[in-house]
């Protein structure tokens, strides 16, 4: 094995995190660009991703998780993400399901805004990034990540309808927040025991 | 002090509850903020109440969870984010509709 492919499967964990929030940021620089570039630009990343999940599936199926230390930093005080099989598989199903939604909007849904693209990439960024966090604050972090993604994603194209029906579902999901934090606040106060 | 905190959160939320079913957006918004009080109240105590105690963890003799207070920064940060978000998307409804009722009919006095 040679010295890249060593380094790429002792950062392949990761990979699939970075490469969507790199790939959004690309697509943010490129917002003047046409838009036949945006979309190349976009699909490619997503199949990239999806190489990537199946490198890392493939990583994980002798059954050990893979335990990854940003910055190498020790437990207690670093963050870690842990893929193990289920986080392989959910990745792997986000990036199919992704490109299958993605296609369908490469038919028309993405010119009606600016932004698609970019909050397309940076929503697969939360979503691959809560899977694979191995602690529950990561876990939040990336949730609103997400979600913040999909509320631009909600609105994307403007319009009187679509304004009222995203108030109404920004309204309804700001008020299941608090109850959807309630467990989490359970288990921090029953670990902090 | 924990039956204070308790009441303390019961009456957040009850306020958020009341503003919510305001039906305008403008007290729609103010609502969900009480929400968010009070749960950001919530996560913290569930970190127990300590006095005087530093967040450190790991270490013997009386600390209070650090855990608890990270997720209450963050939980902070990002309701705030949500607020501006709602705000800005109720002034457009407002602008596009012409009321501040949130099913965008009536003449927004919330009937």
């Amino acid at each position: 094995m040679s010295p890249l492919q060593a380094a790429l499967a002792a950062h392949l964990p990761i990979a699939p995190v970075l490469l969507p929030l790199a790939a959004g940021i690309v697509l943010l620089a490129l917002r003047r660009a046409p838009l036949a570039l945006q979309r190349a630009v976009s699909v490619l990343a997503l199949l990239l991703l999806l190489a990537l999940d199946v490198a890392l599936w493939l990583q994980v199926q002798g059954g050990a998780p893979v335990v990854y230390a940003l910055g190498n930093w020790p437990v207690p005080v670093g963050i870690v993400l842990v893929a193990d099989r289920l986080a392989a598989w959910m990745l792997l199903v986000t990036a199919l399901v992704a490109l299958g939604a993605l296609l369908y909007a490469l038919h028309g849904e993405d010119a009606h805004g600016p932004h698609f693209h970019v909050l397309f990439q940076w929503q697969l960024f939360g979503l691959d990034g809560a899977f694979l966090t191995g602690d529950l604050f990561n876990l939040f972090v990336f949730f609103e990540v997400l979600l913040l993604a999909s509320y631009g994603l909600l609105l994307h194209g403007g319009g009187r309808l679509r304004t009222r029906a995203g108030l109404h579902t920004s309204c309804s999901i700001c008020s299941a927040r608090p109850c959807s934090c309630s467990p989490w606040a359970r288990c921090t106060g029953w670990r902090g025991r | 002090m924990a039956a204070l905190i308790a009441v303390l959160i019961g009456a957040l939320t009850a306020g958020g509850v009341w503003l919510l079913l305001r039906a305008q957006t403008y007290p729609v918004v103010l609502g969900l903020t009480l929400l968010s009080y009070a749960v950001n109240l919530f996560l913290f105590v569930m970190g127990r109440l300590v006095i005087c105690a530093p967040p450190i963890a790991g270490r013997s003799g009386t600390t209070a969870d650090p855990l608890p207070q990270a997720l209450v920064l963050t939980a902070i940060v990002i309701g705030f984010a949500m607020t501006a978000f709602v705000i800005v998307l109720a002034l457009r409804a407002h602008a596009e509709w012409g009321s501040d009722h949130v099913d965008g009919r009536g003449d927004g006095d919330g009937r």
